[in-house]
């Protein structure tokens, strides 16, 4: 995705937060050189090509964001919030892109257009199997304390009140 | 560490304050908003680097998350 629009500027940076579901192998970060191996190791296991940016150990930049585990933001030249989901989805950040460069490309052959504000609930995927495997190699605690999330939302707690509300 | 360092790094997964920042979420930086120039350090240099300036050449995607 990025490839594809490369030659118009287009950059992708993954900003390294603290663990969402810190475990026995990867517990909560206690040292600045422990989140930065950590991301070191995020960066050998996913194979990640992109410039990783590494959050302090306050999380200063990822509260300032939102705080949520994995978010996705565009920012334009101007340092404008242009898209942003509480979720990272790559159908829905394809579909902001091919959005925006298509109005840009609209504007430059001549369309009048004006900016206006919108707002979306996007559905993403569920890979139940991978993400299982990201928390086995945090550790059981990890998964138990998944395992114990889910079960709260299949009551109707927490997170689960959010996704009864847009599934209704 | 600092009070701020170990009030943020929670060691368990954050049930409770999690559905507070989803729900937060629709007040925080909306679009059209100018961002917080903050920074952070590069992985590969070690280097500190400023959000302002890895966002001037273009446009960029910021995709927050960790190994867990």
């Amino acid at each position: 995705m990025v490839d594809e629009y490369a030659e118009r500027g287009l950059q992708s940076h993954f900003v390294y937060v603290r663990e969402a579901h810190p475990g026995e192998n990867y517990p909560a970060h206690t040292s600045f050189d422990q989140k930065m191996q950590y991301a070191r190791d995020f960066q050998k296991m996913v194979g990640v090509k992109r410039p990783i940016l590494v959050d302090d150990l306050e999380g200063t930049t990822h509260q300032a964001f939102g705080t949520l585990p994995n978010m996705t933001y565009i920012l334009n030249s101007a340092h404008t919030v242009i898209f942003r989901a509480n979720w990272t989805d790559p159908p829905t950040i394809r579909f902001a892109l091919d959005y925006h460069f298509g109005a840009l490309d609209r504007r430059r052959s001549g369309l009048r257009q004006n900016p206006f504000y919108a707002e979306m609930y996007a559905f993403r995927w569920v890979d139940d199997s991978a993400f299982m495997e990201g928390l086995e190699l945090s550790g059981q605690k990890a998964v138990d304390e998944f395992q114990k999330a889910r079960e709260m939302w299949a009551r109707g707690e927490h997170l689960g009140t959010i996704r009864n509300k847009l599934l209704s | 560490m600092t009070d701020a360092a170990a009030t943020y790094n929670v060691d368990v997964f954050p049930v409770e304050s999690d559905v507070e920042d989803f729900e937060r979420f629709p007040e925080v930086m909306n679009v059209g908003t100018t961002a917080p120039d903050t920074m952070l350090t590069d992985l590969d240099s070690g280097e500190q680097v400023s959000l302002r300036d890895v966002t001037r050449s273009g446009i960029t995607i910021l995709e927050f998350g960790s190994l867990t």
